[in-house]
């Protein structure tokens, strides 16, 4: 199976797509699935929040995006912690 | 027909609640008397003598023995077709263990439950502390509705009969599952000697991020005793014919709330502590059970009674029609502190599906599962919900606000 990946903007009441508070992917493989948020770490890790969002929990919503926008979101986020070192 | 949430939201005053009377289109006039707002209600005072709730409010032995009666009768009724069906020296154990521990019972039987996961000790307490608060719920719920002032219906009846005949045979998965995957225990949190705290999956706080936590979880805490529930009772007396489930249960224990904060810091690192506290939309948690045919009118009153109350509406999540979770979940918002709280809008069979399905839940939420069993545990929460018989126009009752995109 190739590695299957899903990209999502995670959004809040205050948010917009525009401009997301995160951004989450699931990765799908021969191996196993993974939930990763991009984190505080200014990396991939793993994250439960799509998890309990699909349980009903209603702190974050998770909207389907391409990759090439997800890598925007990345983006900015390296850009807001370097600006804040 | 479509049900529709009011799409004003920001304040109770501004929220024109006869005009949403007048196009909900209600399935049956005169099916209940009710009140739209608190005002015309009776007030907590007012509610039947038999309407004790909980061991928490149970002042008397007496009180007690009553409630716990009542409770094992519900649970007689309800699961009389299960014990028949299981017919299974554990089904036959867990129905003596229940009829000698009253209401009490559920909480203990999810820790017997857990002994296979070697869940005894505390750290698998601590995470275990939300799927006993569900037993507690579903017990609940249970006693609620057998106790409720009116016989239920027959679609209430066929609900209920179809997941009592589907509960030993997903009880038996479960128990298949974890012999096969053999669980893991969560860490316990732990608070470091800097002060910080650090918990499962990595979540970590600093320990100025611990010290504004800790002072947020005391201040959501008093201010959900003393605000939020008592608007609570107050929407619930509002109509009998449906109960708060889990009262006691309202307030998210400090460790999980501390969880849930260091998750909303993980991809919100901007914000602080206390910001981050602010967003958990469960540390304060309520919810509300309804019979099959007075669900969908239930769900919308009650949305206009909370704002009655003067909360905001942020959020209104229909997941009647989705296959790993069945109900309604909503977040709210008091405009004067910002304080969150969640409602939760069940009938007694989903509440209970909840319930059974949080092992399962707590695993997929882990760091380490692996793709096998990720998916049987997901067919597993796919199974025990396929078997919740959805009340009647819950499908159509719109989510809010809209979806984004």
């Amino acid at each position: 199976m190739a590695e299957q990946i899903t990209y999502y903007a995670i959004l809040d009441e205050g948010s917009s797509r525009d401009r997301p508070v995160g951004v989450f992917r699931r990765v799908k493989s021969d191996e196993g699935q993974i939930d990763e948020a991009f984190s505080r770490n200014l990396a991939w890790e793993f994250s439960p929040l799509l998890y309990s969002a699909e349980r009903g929990d209603t702190m974050y919503d998770f909207v389907p995006i391409g990759e090439d926008e997800a890598e925007r979101i990345v983006a900015r986020i390296r850009g807001q912690a370097a600006s804040q070192e | 027909m479509r049900w529709v949430v009011p799409t004003v939201i920001d304040r109770a005053e501004a929220w024109d609640g006869d005009a949403v009377l007048a196009a909900r289109n209600r399935p049956a006039d005169g099916e209940r008397a009710e009140a739209s707002s608190s005002t015309d209600s009776p007030s907590a005072d007012d509610r039947p003598a038999d309407a004790a709730r909980t061991d928490a409010v149970l002042a008397t032995p007496e009180q007690r023995a009553a409630a716990q009666r009542r409770y094992q009768d519900a649970v007689d009724h309800t699961y009389d077709v299960a014990r028949i069906d299981a017919g299974q020296e554990a089904a036959s154990q867990e129905s003596q263990d229940s009829r000698s521990r009253g209401a009490g019972a559920s909480e203990e039987d999810t820790d017997a439950r857990d002994t296979d996961e070697g869940a005894r000790d505390a750290a698998a307490r601590d995470a275990d502390e939300e799927a006993r608060d569900a037993d507690a719920v579903g017990a609940e719920a249970r006693s609620d509705e057998a106790r409720g002032p009116e016989a239920p219906d027959a679609v209430d009846t066929g609900a209920r009969d179809a997941w009592a005949e589907a509960l030993p045979g997903l009880r038996a998965a479960w128990e298949e599952h974890q012999q096969r995957f053999p669980g893991r225990s969560r860490s316990a949190s732990s608070s470091e000697a800097d002060g910080g705290w650090m918990a499962d999956g990595g979540r970590r706080l600093t320990p100025e991020q611990n010290a504004e936590a800790d002072k947020a979880c005391e201040d959501i805490r008093t201010e959900g005793r003393e605000v939020i529930r008592p608007a609570m009772e107050r929407v619930e007396a509002a109509d009998p014919a449906r109960r708060l489930a889990g009262l006691e249960h309202m307030l998210k224990g400090e460790d999980r709330l501390k969880e849930k904060i260091a998750d909303v810091l993980f991809v919100e690192p901007n914000l602080t502590a206390r910001q981050a506290a602010d967003k958990v939309t469960d540390a304060v948690r309520f919810t509300f059970t309804y019979t099959q045919q007075r669900y969908a009118e239930g769900v919308l009153s009650d949305v206009e009674r909370l704002k009655s109350e003067g909360f905001d509406l942020i959020k209104l999540k229909n997941l009647w029609e989705h296959e790993q979770y069945k109900g309604i979940n909503s977040q709210w918002r008091r405009p004067e502190t910002g304080l969150r709280f969640e409602m939760q809008f069940h009938t007694p069979e989903s509440l209970e599906a909840k319930e059974l399905t949080h092992h399962a839940y707590e695993r997929l939420r882990g760091t380490q599962v692996a793709q096998v069993e990720r998916d049987e545990l997901e067919d597993y929460q796919k199974r025990a919900n396929t078997q919740i018989v959805t009340p009647p126009g819950a499908t159509e009752i719109e989510e809010f606000p809209r979806k984004h995109g």
